[in-house]
């Protein structure tokens, strides 16, 4: 709970700092230091779910509409930046195109990939997935060895929970098998069990694009720090249209407060499509949301830039130092806006940047407040 | 009932002599009624505001008479402040002005003002 320490001195009047007008280009996930954005491949077997997942996550596509996508002829390249917070493109590589095939360049495609989401249906035989997988995987180390490897179990909607452990240890143990019988043991694979029909294809994607994020410790010493002092029980920052996580605060995250925070957004982005204005959406706006649950706990939902939201759990007596949450949420949204300035100003002098911690002492002075 | 035009027609009229702000803040901290020129950072002074008299407020047994907190009047880097209760139910009331104003006129006024709003607010219960 936040409190005051007389120690502090307050100075009322040196508080009114100007807000940051929206950050029109966060352009943040930068991997590759040139121009281009970085990408995100998904790969796969045919039916495996790609086009699926790519779909539902930034498209929102309603899990049942998938059944009726058909196979994917072309690569698909999916910009998603303009709208979101998450900046760069995805790539959809069909399952029935073998990128072995000289027309493509290999080479140019893997080397500015930040992630490599490898699909494997888990409802299926994987044996031939898991061939295919040692394959491209150890092809792309070769070209890259800063690729991510990330391998979503997918379609784990249909498994009992036994079942699901069973399949991930498994998956996991032939596909470590086989990368160390060929040599390559610094290769990291993570695995996801991951469906359409729940929340686990955003958390595990939230997971993917959190690991592209150069500031994320940042991020999540800021979100700590404002837990603290907040009197509030779990925070997540969020990207509005995707419903991804970028940071959360330092204590575990369970699955339903996720879900719930997700049920939450969506809930606020239908009420802004039927009520919002439409003609102020560019503008910097200074939404809120607040729904009380009956086991005493609070959802409270707070605008940190236009893709930015701030979602958080916290009890109903924490609640009734609203001010003072208020406050910090402020401090905190200008402690974000730094983070991210300072990246933009070093592109500028194209220089990359030191991220400091003198956007963690702004927002220490908040822990007194 | 309140009107809540009349109420901010009210707290603008201690709004003069380097008085630039005056406003009504709940015990939760949020801001209940405000009259003043050219700061936007209203919300963040009732909320620091209110959390000063709370602090206070909790400590009083050890530190004030029984019969409770009055007034406080803080000066500042920049500017002075005065804070009183008004009504029943918690409701605070908060003057910001320049540095160039009395503390004794500040105060004055506060006590006028709350005195005043004491009748209107007993109407609204606490949360
Ligand atoms: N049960 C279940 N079915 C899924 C899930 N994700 C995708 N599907 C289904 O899988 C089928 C194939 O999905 P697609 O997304 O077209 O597969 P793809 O990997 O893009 O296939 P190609 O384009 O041929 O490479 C669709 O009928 C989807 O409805 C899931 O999580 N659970
Ligand atoms: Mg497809």
């Amino acid at each position: 709970m936040a409190s005051m320490d007389p120690h502090e001195g307050f100075a009322v009047g040196s508080y009114s700092k100007p807000l940051y007008p929206g950050l029109e280009d966060d352009s943040i996930v930068a991997v590759s230091s040139g121009d281009v954005k970085p990408r995100i491949l998904i790969m796969g077997l045919r039916r495996s779910g790609k086009s699926s997942i790519q779909k539902v996550v930034f498209h929102k596509m309603s899990p049942n509409e998938t059944l009726f996508l058909e196979s994917t002829a072309k690569i698909s390249k999916d910009d998603v930046s303009n709208n979101s917070f998450i900046n760069f493109q995805i790539w959809d590589i069909p399952g029935q195109i073998d990128l072995f095939e000289p027309t493509y360049d290999l080479g140019m495609i893997l080397s500015g990939t930040g992630a490599l989401i490898f699909v494997v249906d888990a409802q299926d035989d994987y044996m031939e997935a898991l061939t295919c997988l040692h394959r491209i995987v150890s092809k792309a180390y070769s070209v890259n060895p800063h690729i991510r490897f990330e391998i979503f179990i997918h379609k784990v909607d249909g498994l009992s929970d036994d079942h699901k452990i069973e399949t991930q240890r498994d998956i996991s143990q032939r596909a470590n098998e086989e990368l160390h019988e060929s040599g390559l043991n610094d290769l990291h694979l993570s695995f996801y069990l991951t469906s359409i029909y729940d929340h686990s294809i955003f958390e595990a994607f939230s997971k993917v694009v959190q690991k592209l994020i150069p500031q994320l410790s940042t991020l999540e010493n800021l979100l700590s720090i404002f837990v603290q002092n907040s009197g509030v029980e779990k925070t997540f920052l969020f990207d509005i249209t995707s419903k991804i996580y970028v940071a959360t605060d330092g204590s575990p995250v369970d699955m339903q407060s996720y879900e719930l925070c997700c049920e939450m957004i969506d809930v606020m982005m239908d009420m802004t499509c039927i009520y919002g204005d439409e003609s102020e959406s560019t503008s910097e706006q200074d939404s809120t949301c607040i729904i009380r649950l009956n086991n005493s706990s609070i959802l409270y939902l707070r605008e940190i830039t236009r893709f930015l939201v701030l979602v958080c759990i916290l009890r109903d007596e924490a609640f009734t130092k609203r001010g003072i949450i208020n406050y910090n949420i402020l401090c905190l949204q200008n402690a974000i806006h730094s983070v991210f300035d300072v990246r933009r100003t070093a592109k500028l002098n194209g220089q990359l940047p030191i991220e400091g911690p003198s956007s963690l002492k702004q927002l220490s002075t908040s822990a007194h407040a | 009932m309140l009107n809540p035009a009349d109420l901010t027609k009210m707290l603008n009229q201690a709004n003069s002599g380097g008085i630039h702000t005056t406003l009504l803040v709940n015990s939760q901290g949020a801001l209940v009624a405000f009259s003043g020129h050219g700061d936007s950072a209203v919300r963040i002074k009732a909320t620091i505001s209110s959390n000063i008299w709370l602090a206070y407020e909790n400590s009083r047994h050890n530190a004030i008479s029984d019969d409770g907190m009055h007034c406080f009047l803080a000066s500042c880097e920049f500017g002075i402040i005065g804070v009183q209760k008004a009504g029943s139910s918690g409701v605070l009331l908060c003057m910001f002005a320049d540095k160039t104003v009395g503390l004794g006129i500040l105060r004055a006024k506060i006590n006028t003002m709350a005195t005043f709003l004491n009748g209107p607010l007993a109407n609204i219960i606490a949360p």
